[in-house]
């Protein structure tokens, strides 16, 4: 059962100066690997979701909101890549370790006031919590490694489970 | 219309090089600053079309605004999410006098590498100015209202013309059907971008803002110097400390691109005026500094805080005295920096080129008039940096001088100045923004409560419009103005 999923570990370290090109110096003064440990405790292999597909910042709770799900995603008429997300398979008893790469500042644009504004949130100072949402199931979504044009990108929102695990932020 | 970088989340200098890598290195590729918050690229082409210049054309030469903001790997888009999960986003109209808005991922995934696929399946890489290019493609099928009616064509479409400009690089084409891409290594190909030369002779490709550094680089003689390297930790922790922050310092920062490397480069040409810069102008810049962050980083004034401050006014005093200038001099270039900040904030028209012959003779004056020939807006940064200069040159001229009251000078008329940091224009100061602003420089900046009292007397000053008792009482609330101050009132 996808309940076999346990987010074993949430942590963030700063990233090696030799893995900061300019390009990414020019938009943060730091950057840090947020590592995630998710492991299957349960006896039947599990399927996770290994991209990060939203991130949100609570800022009532000072919490960076770290979404490998689907689960929110919204309707959106913006065109883009719109890439599927990686989906890993974790052997009964194994775990694997999931690293995203965040920024500091993270640049939030706003426009709930009508105009666009940046709300720029620094790693550590304006984040306490880190709550990551991982989707999992013991079946993976559809196959669908070739996708062509007319073949629309499969709709993950109601695939497996999801677990959450709420963690203070220490660098 | 035109192609509009906005600067408070759009990192220009990137973009505006991407948009000439597109090009390829045409030199009729301008831009200019209508406002202090937007770049407005312009096009007027020079060299023999290409596809990737024509639709650089055709999108500028349309009746529809583009603005194009290039982002962080894990930055937030309104309504969709991190642009991680997708590197690029187009936001198309939902009616004509809408602009079309396109968000992209410079950091090349944090240095993990966009891939897509190709005929055969393989990973390829997609460079930044070739997902730009694919952006821009959504963007120009939205303005030719032949958008495809569903998402999964739209790629279609904008893949065809992504292949278009690929193909003009000698790039691998990609897979013209395929969605699926994500971060890594390619299979083949590398991860390298055809980088174009221009035909005009003279002329750099490679636009981008110059080194924050080029003056001090060029009156140190080297990069490598801790004035340096606290000079752009700086500029990095203050251009991103909130919107307010990045609305003073991006048009300072774009202004100084304009001005810096003549200035840097005279400096290489006459060695008086480097030395002149480096001890009345650089050294004294990265001492302001350090000064002013030890001031607010202490509650209040102690005796450690004026240790410390005196150590660093003794610090450059002491290496003043290798020189061949005195307290004099001193005195004449802190006069002459308010002067030249007077300059700043009445916008003086620059009367004659500047003459840097004899310096520090009228030095800030002469960087005054190089920055008032610059055409465009002008942001008020220099002038209060002008300022704050000015302080510390006299402080360190009462030192040569014996004075002991000089620390306590400094100290006494840093908290002053720093509040009276320049804000946003009128036009930006929005009371939606207030609260969120006001907190984050209550925690980063103003954790004084003397400094915070003169920032709110500052503030109010220039607050117009009718929500400044809405200010006082969030000034209030967030701890800047107390019971006692509350007689403070607008104007």
């Amino acid at each position: 059962m996808a309940d076999a999923l346990r987010i074993a570990d949430v942590h963030l370290t700063p990233l090696q100066a030799d893995h900061i090109t300019e390009a990414m110096l020019d938009i943060a003064e730091a950057w840090f690997t947020l590592s995630i440990v998710a492991r299957n405790t349960g006896s039947t292999p599990l399927f996770v979701m290994t991209s990060v597909r939203r991130l949100q910042y609570d800022e009532a709770r000072r919490a960076l909101v770290v979404e490998l799900s689907e689960q929110h995603a919204v309707e959106t008429r913006d065109a883009g890549l719109p890439f599927p997300p990686r989906i890993e398979e974790i052997a009964p008893g194994k775990e694997i370790t999931i690293t995203y790469r965040l920024s500091s500042p993270t640049t939030i644009v706003d426009n709930a006031s009508g105009h666009s504004r940046p709300r720029f949130v620094h790693i550590p100072q304006d984040v306490a919590t880190i709550d990551c949402i991982i989707a999992a199931d013991t079946t993976p979504p559809p196959a669908n490694e070739y996708l062509v044009s007319h073949e629309p990108l499969p709709d993950l929102r109601q695939w497996g489970y999801v677990i959450q695990r709420s963690v203070r932020a220490d660098v | 219309m035109a192609i509009q970088i906005p600067l408070h989340v759009g990192n220009p200098d990137v973009v505006f090089a991407d948009l000439v890598d597109i090009v390829r290195c045409d030199a009729g590729l301008t831009v200019s600053e209508p406002t202090l918050f937007a770049r407005q690229v312009a096009y007027n082409q020079k060299q023999p079309a290409v596809p990737s210049s024509t639709r650089i054309l055709e999108i500028i030469n349309s009746p529809v605004n583009v603005y194009i903001s290039g982002m962080g790997y894990n930055d937030v888009i309104p309504g969709v999410g991190s642009i991680s999960a997708s590197a690029g986003l187009t936001r198309s109209r939902t009616s004509l006098e809408e602009p079309i808005s396109i968000w992209y991922d410079i950091t090349d995934a944090a240095g993990f590498h966009w891939t897509v696929k190709d005929k055969d399946w393989q990973n390829i890489y997609m460079p930044r100015q070739v997902l730009l290019y694919h952006e821009l493609a959504h963007a120009w099928h939205d303005i030719q209202r032949d958008l495809a009616t569903n998402e999964h064509d739209q790629e279609v479409q904008a893949i065809a013309d992504e292949n278009t400009f690929r193909g003009q690089l000698g790039l691998t084409l990609r897979n013209g059907t395929a969605h699926k891409g994500g971060t890594g290594i390619p299979d083949h190909g590398g991860i390298t971008f055809p980088k174009c030369s221009p035909e005009k002779k003279g002329w750099s490709p490679n636009w981008k803002c110059p080194k924050l550094a080029a003056v001090a680089t060029a009156a140190l003689e080297t990069p490598n110097t801790i004035e340096i390297a606290a000079l752009r930790r700086a500029r990095a922790e203050y251009r991103q400390v909130s919107m307010w922050g990045t609305l003073i310092a991006q048009p300072a920062l774009d202004l100084y691109s304009k001005f810096g490397p003549h200035l840097a480069r005279t400096m290489q040409q006459q060695p008086a005026l480097r030395e002149a810069m480096l001890w009345f102008v650089v050294r004294p810049t990265f001492h302001l500094l350090t000064v002013a962050e030890a001031y607010l980083a202490a509650e209040t004034d102690t005796p450690a805080l004026t240790r410390t401050i005196n150590a660093i006014l003794q610090g450059y005093v002491s290496g003043m005295a290798g020189t061949r200038w005195s307290a004099a001099a001193l005195r004449e270039a802190a006069d002459d920096a308010r002067v030249a900040a007077g300059m700043l904030t009445s916008g003086a028209a620059p009367s004659t080129r500047p003459d840097f012959s004899n310096p520090p003779d009228h030095l800030f004056s002469n960087i005054a008039r190089e920055i008032l020939a610059v055409n465009g807006p002008r942001p008020a940064a220099f002038a209060w940096g002008f300022e704050g200069l000015a302080v510390f040159l006299h402080s360190a001229a009462q030192l040569i001088d014996g004075s002991p009251s000089a620390t306590d000078a400094l100290l006494s008329a840093l908290g002053a100045w720093v509040a009276r940091i320049p804000l946003p224009p009128p036009s930006e100061l929005r009371v939606v923004d207030m609260r969120h602003e006001l907190t984050v420089l209550a925690g980063r900046i103003f954790t004084r409560p003397d400094t915070r009292l003169q920032f709110a007397r500052h503030l109010l000053a220039h607050w117009t419009g009718a929500s400044s008792s809405e200010l006082q009482i969030v000034l209030g609330d967030l701890g800047y103005l107390d019971r006692a101050t509350s007689e403070v009132h607008h104007g």
